[in-house]
């Protein structure tokens, strides 16, 4: 019995961390994005960007 | 004549003592000690010798006595069988068994499994397969047995290679027998046909331990299986059908979810539809932190590109972005190639923002295409990534397919010991 609760919580969890991702837009945004903030470290908004202006 | 049975007598050959474990319808009983077949229905009269035979191996020796399905039984006899069949030799032992109160019947040892077969009065229809019928069927075949069917496994002749104790029938190492084998859902059906005799015999499959144990088998001479009997049927544990189902539940809720995700985002500013030579600047203002902002260029590019360059300024007119994007799209009569819409998204923090767009190129470069002459601009908010839901629906998707896995490669191995083949 403490088996099942403990899958169903896992995969309970698991489908909330989805979607959380999701909604929070994990990993979504674009990659050729060039952040020109002043102190950006870099990179910016791209995953994979080219840096700071 | 008959004859009284004794519980124990002297050989008529040799003159060794012999226990009399098989009731009143043994036919013959073949001597341990020097191999005389005795008539023990005419005083152990002497019918025929067997000499130099090997001992099978077997963890079941005459005399052992245990309890099947709750029944008692004593093995009174052995009998160690061949079978040849393209170079490949099989092997197994029978022995003869037999209760009081429920008479006779066979316990095999074969590929380290334990077998119990019953031999039955009725007949099979149809009352059996010829060789010929089964090389020539285009399907697996199959015999109806006492309201059951049956499907064909193997068949093949055989031949005794050993013979020792009691036996309720004749037996002999000259006789070779034909036999078919076929799997029902718990029984095995053996059809032999031995001369102008035809059995038939149920075949099942004992819980193995509990019988070693009830024979007292010792531990050290248990046969160790190989592979899967074809009547070991496949025992799911509740906790992996209970696992089953959660998966393939929280697969379809997380598609659920993602469906009703995707798509969503609320369009907080958008520009006019304006000529292809006119900057557009388009405010803004993001007011809940941690969503994904999205910028959607749109023009009327047809078998043709357009090139915009955009610039992100916060509130303060300090510049937050800058990025470069192409919308070209291609059609011919039945393909299609890139979009009239191209999306940026980024993270950006609440606030307020202007955003300045201008169309730097627009070239055709395909037969019957039009230049871009429009485009728009259209600002979201709220985008979800609904990549995460595809990939966990997909990972429990394949977590409960894999539960229904171990039933597949069970039964695949439960059929591997048949010499039928589809082809």
């Amino acid at each position: 019995m403490v088996a099942r609760v403990v899958l169903v919580v896992l995969v309970a969890a698991m489908v909330g961390a989805a979607s959380y991702a999701a909604m929070r837009g994990v990993w979504g945004e674009s990659s050729s994005v060039i952040s020109t903030r002043a102190g950006s470290p870099g990179g910016g908004y791209g995953v994979g960007g080219r840096g700071v202006k | 004549m008959s004859t009284a049975r004794a519980s124990s007598f002297n050989c008529t050959e040799c003159g060794a003592g012999l226990d009399a474990l098989g009731g009143g319808r043994v036919r013959v009983h073949i001597c341990s000690y020097c191999g005389a077949e005795l008539d023990a229905q005419d005083d152990y009269k002497v019918l025929a010798k067997y000499r130099d035979l090997e001992r099978p191996a077997s963890p079941f020796s005459i005399g052992m006595t245990g309890e099947l399905w709750g029944v008692g039984f004593t093995v009174i006899g052995t009998m160690a069988w061949v079978e040849f069949h393209n170079g490949k030799r099989w092997e197994w032992v029978n022995h003869q068994l037999y209760s009081p109160t429920h008479g006779y019947a066979w316990l095999t040892v074969e590929d380290g499994f334990v077998t119990y077969a019953r031999k039955q009065r009725m007949a099979s229809s149809p009352t059996s397969l010829s060789e010929s019928f089964i090389e020539n069927a285009e399907r697996r075949p199959s015999v109806s047995f006492g309201g059951q069917s049956f499907r064909y496994y193997s068949s093949g002749r055989i031949k005794p290679t050993f013979i020792e104790g009691e036996f309720n029938y004749r037996p002999s190492l000259d006789e070779s027998a034909r036999y078919v084998s076929l799997l029902g859902h718990h029984q095995m059906l053996d059809i032999i046909e031995s001369g102008q005799e035809r059995e038939y015999e149920l075949v099942s499959l004992p819980d193995q331990a509990a019988t070693l144990a009830s024979f007292d088998v010792p531990a050290g001479r248990w046969p160790k299986p190989r592979g899967v009997h074809p009547l070991q049927v496949y025992h799911q544990s509740p906790f992996a059908t209970f696992a089953r189902t959660v998966f393939f539940v929280a697969s379809a809720v997380t598609l659920l979810i993602g469906l009703m995700l995707s798509g969503s985002g609320q369009t907080i500013s958008q520009s006019e539809t304006v000529g292809i030579s006119r900057d557009v600047t388009l405010p803004f203002e993001i007011t809940n932190a941690g969503r994904l902002t999205e910028i959607e260029i749109w023009a009327n590019a047809y078998n043709s590109w357009a090139w915009f360059e955009a610039e992100l300024l916060d509130g303060e007119g300090e510049p937050v972005a800058e990025f470069e994007r192409g919308v070209e799209y291609y059609k011919g009569s039945d393909w299609s190639e890139g979009s009239q819409r191209v999306r940026t998204r980024l993270h950006l923090p609440p606030g307020t923002y202007e955003l300045s767009i201008n169309n730097t190129q627009a070239v055709v470069d395909w037969a019957g295409g039009t230049e871009a002459t429009r485009y728009q601009i259209t600002v979201s908010h709220g985008v979800n990534t609904t990549f995460w839901l595809w990939i966990t629906a997909v990972v429990f998707g394949v977590l409960g397919l894999a539960q229904m896995v171990g039933p597949v490669v069970h039964n695949t191995r439960r059929m591997a010991g048949s010499d039928w083949s589809d082809d």
